[in-house]
């Protein structure tokens, strides 16, 4: 049979732009894929992504599950014999895809490129200096003890991020609905049940089996960066997870329980948000010094990671601050940094399917589609080796 | 160009005709340097060869069998010697290594250790003094598979056929038991170190190469896992000669090998390692496969490659062996090995590239096809190479000469100049296969008769 292949360049410069200058290099020899700790038998990865991003062939590249199977520990890089950086083309892709399945594209592409950003930065503020204005709090800061709903009251911050978690929601759903019809659309065959893939799934980035795997299965002895990769991405994903809860649970406490702000530091869930938010402090301590200090091992970085890495620190560092400039009862710092948390809060939510934190969806995305085609051919008798 | 070099050299004064040699120095006597040796010295010069181990043929001596034609290398290493023994121009001198080189083209001054023996020319290579010895040594020979005594011959078909003492092993005359047992008077424990200076007109190095230390390829497996050998190592254990008289074997339990794999580009064509191709090692595990198949009509082979590279003629050679089904070949290089729980057999893994699926094998024995590294390299352990190079006079004049050509891990194919009056020859200027290195050698002993005509002062 003769396929004619149409090569996308463009493609291929853009990811060649993306920080994957090397990817010429490569010969074929398939090191990558042998030594990568979780590609699969039936599907291999990175050695076919790198030759179809040197023919351009884009649809085939983004529409594979194996760019976000990739957990990125750079063994690929470590062992290429032609040090064309597989890691680099393969978290390239991910960048790319993210502004490829972005919808509404307009979002991705804005996540992409810095000129962008001042706008996406006035879209929040002006949405709160609106609320601001409506309340009539733009005159000055509230008086007495510091209480943040003073300036924001409880129910315009809930309204307002119901509405952002609403819109993220939608957008994860459409960009996340998209990448799977691209791989259905690739590879034919049928999945298995949908519902026994997600509980595998879930297990799986619970445990981050898959950043272990990393560990457990080193092909030699050469360093790369899977050692720090599980234990980093565990704090960082635990600390948002308990962020996450803190932030539900105080608003069940408001709206049910009539429980107002701000509670008192002994609080369980008071003491949850504080160590969450110090393991995702620590967690993004380690990943900024890995990126700054580490770049051979952990692979360029590009904008997308960059802007993510520095507003998911901000936001925290922010939160933080809020909560140590009320204890210090210093009212015209703490109540713009208030301001500023919640811009960033936003930025991460509202932004969270185009950005690099669309991870969360795509991967996922990414291990539900794997997982139920490796079911449907009952290739794998438990969760544990979804790479076996 | 001639009488510039003249008047450089010192004590000098006016363009007085220099002493020259119409001798050549050849340092390295495997098949480059006996190569070399015997072409200048049929021409009519006059040829020394300086050789570090006890025997001359350097790694041809240690191959069990040639590609394409699968003849044995001692075949024609035998005429060579033949040669040499026949000519009175050729000498050479085993045990020994070049300390320093100083002088100009036509007349070098060669510094050269000579390691003793401890056995001079009455060895009848009786093999009396082997059967008293009580210290081992490991036989380098045969890649450190079994072991020899203190005393050994290098070889069967060792030449000179003399044995040798390693002193590293031997407690010398605190022992001296083989002193007693030989009766011919030939082992002589109280030989020392000697140093000789030889004049030469021109020098050709044909220091040749060594096997890429294997240790250093970290993900498969050599040195963890009994039964991962390299080729050369294979190539020994095939030849009759070889630590298992000639049996295909897993070293872990002797058992005989049903199942090889074969890794291709092992340590070369790898920027973590040599950063080019070798050239040979496609033919060679090709040959090897042959080796397996014929002692064992149900063994199977399979050679993992990323290009298999068979250049001109030995296309042939590659479709001969390859119309084998028992011999498989896949494109995709292995880059994991481990070990299976159950049997203790190696399971290899490598992408099938031409189906895009990892595949999985269990072998009995997994040969690393490990590349040709130059003995120049910078990076050679044994710091086999290395005579320092002290030019006469002036740096500017002596700019020409060029801070010792033979430094080829900077430009490894750097061609030196009649003018330069060092050349190399052979696998320690390049990875060749054994005809090119001859070739090579040949173009090489022109070049050094070339500067020995432009510096004949006439």
């Amino acid at each position: 049979m003769i396929e004619k292949l149409e090569p996308d360049l463009d493609f291929k410069r853009r990811i060649i732009g993306l920080d994957a200058r090397d990817l010429s290099y490569c010969y074929q020899c398939g090191t990558c894929s042998a030594v990568c700790p979780v590609s699969s038998e039936e599907n291999p990865f990175p050695r076919k992504e790198m030759i179809w991003v040197q023919w351009g062939l884009k649809e085939r590249a983004l529409s594979n599950s194996s760019i976000w199977l990739c957990h990125q520990c750079g063994t690929c890089s470590a062992y290429c014999p032609r040090d064309a950086k597989p890691a680099n083309v393969m978290a390239a892709l991910r960048d790319y895809s993210i502004t490829h399945y972005a919808t509404p594209r307009f979002f991705g592409v804005a996540l992409s490129h810095p000129k962008y950003l001042p706008l996406l930065f006035a879209l929040p503020v002006a949405i709160l200096l609106a609320i601001l204005a409506g309340l009539g709090n733009l005159g000055g800061l509230p008086e007495g003890r510091i209480v943040f709903a003073k300036l924001f009251p409880d129910f315009y911050v809930e309204a307002l991020f119901d509405i952002a978690v609403g819109l993220a929601v939608l957008g994860a759903l459409a960009g996340g609905a998209r990448y799977w019809s691209a791989m259905r659309g690739a590879r034919a065959d049928g999945g298995g049940s949908f519902w026994t893939a997600l509980a595998q799934v879930i297990r799986e980035i619970l445990d981050h089996g898959q950043f272990k795997r990393c560990i457990d299965e080193p092909v030699g002895s050469r360093p790369t960066h899977q050692t720090h990769l599980y234990k980093t991405h565990l704090a960082v994903f635990y600390g948002f997870l308990g962020l996450v809860a803190t932030t539900a649970s105080v608003g069940v406490g408001i709206h049910f329980f009539d429980y107002l702000t701000p509670w008192p530091l002994w609080h369980p869930v008071k003491i949850l948000g504080n160590v969450s938010g110090t393991a995702l402090v620590v967690g993004l301590a380690v990943f900024f010094w890995h990126r700054i200090g580490e770049q051979a091992r952990a692979g360029k970085s590009t904008y997308a990671d960059w802007l993510f890495l520095i507003i998911l620190a901000l936001a925290v560092f922010t939160g933080f601050a809020c909560e140590s400039l009320r204890l210090a009862d210093l009212a015209a710092l703490a109540y713009p940094t208030y301001f500023v948390h919640l811009t960033l809060v936003f930025f991460l939510l509202v932004y969270l399917p185009y950005s690099k934190f669309g991870h969360l969806v795509y991967r996922t995305t990414a291990m539900l589609y794997a997982r139920s085609q490796l079911n449907a051919r009952g290739l794998v008798a438990d969760a544990s080796d979804l790479a076996k | 160009m001639a009488s510039a070099m003249q008047s450089s050299l010192p004590g000098e004064t006016g363009p007085a005709v220099a002493e020259v040699s119409r001798t050549i120095m050849i340092v390295g006597g495997g098949i480059a340097g006996i190569t070399a040796a015997v072409e200048a010295a049929e021409a009519g010069y006059e040829a020394v060869i300086i050789e570090k181990e006890p025997y001359l043929g350097g790694r041809v001596a240690q191959l069990y069998r040639y590609f394409p034609k699968l003849c044995p290398p001692y075949c024609g290493l035998e005429i060579n010697f033949r040669r040499i023994k026949d000519n009175p121009k050729i000498r050479f001198f085993t045990m020994a290594q070049v300390e320093a080189i100083s002088g100009a083209p036509g007349n070098f001054e060669v510094r050269v250790a000579l390691r003793p023996r401890y056995v001079n020319d009455r060895c009848t290579a009786c093999n009396a003094c082997v059967a008293v010895c009580p210290a081992e040594r490991p036989d380098a020979f045969n890649f450190g598979q079994g072991k020899t005594k203190a005393i050994y011959l290098p070889h069967d078909m060792a030449f000179p056929m003399k044995y040798v003492i390693d002193d590293t092993a031997c407690a010398l005359s605190e022992c001296a038991r083989c002193v007693e047992a030989c009766q011919y008077g030939a082992i002589d424990l109280k030989m020392q170190p000697r140093e000789v200076v030889l004049r030469a007109g021109a020098i050709i190095i044909a220091t040749g190469w060594k096997p890429y230390d294997a240790r250093r390829i970290d993900n498969l497996g050599f040195g963890k896992y009994a039964d991962v050998i390299t080729n050369v190592m294979m190539e020994r254990m095939a030849a009759p000669n070889g630590p298992t008289g000639g049996r295909i074997v897993r070293p872990s339990d002797g058992a005989p090998v049903k199942s090889a794999a074969f890794v291709q580009c092992a340590g070369s064509r790898d920027h973590n390692h040599l950063g080019y191709c070798s050239t040979i090692c496609c033919l060679a595990s090709l040959k090897q496969a042959a080796y397996l198949r014929e002692q064992n009509p149900d063994a199977r082979a399979h050679i993992f490659y990323i290009d298999l590279r068979t250049p001109g003629t030995y296309e042939f050679f590659a479709k001969k062996i390859l119309s084998d089904p028992a011999v498989t070949v896949q494109k995709g290089k292995i880059a994991k090995v481990v070990q299976d729980a159950e049997s203790g057999r190696l399971v290899v893994e490598a992408e099938d590239i031409l189906s895009a699926r990892k595949s999985r094998l269990q072998v009995d024995l997994l040969v690393l096809a490990t590349g040709m590294e130059s003995s120049l390299s910078e990076r050679s352990s044994s710091g086999a190479m290395g005579p320092s190079f002290e030019p006469a006079g002036s740096e500017a004049e002596t700019s020409t000469l060029r801070a010792g050509p033979f430094r080829v891990d900077q430009d490894w194919f750097a061609g030196a100049e009649p003018q330069d009056g060092i050349f190399a020859a052979g696998c320690a200027r390049g990875p060749f296969d054994v005809a090119t290195s001859v070739q090579d050698a040949t173009a090489a002993a022109a070049m050094a008769i070339e500067t020995l005509a432009r510096t004949a002062g006439n």
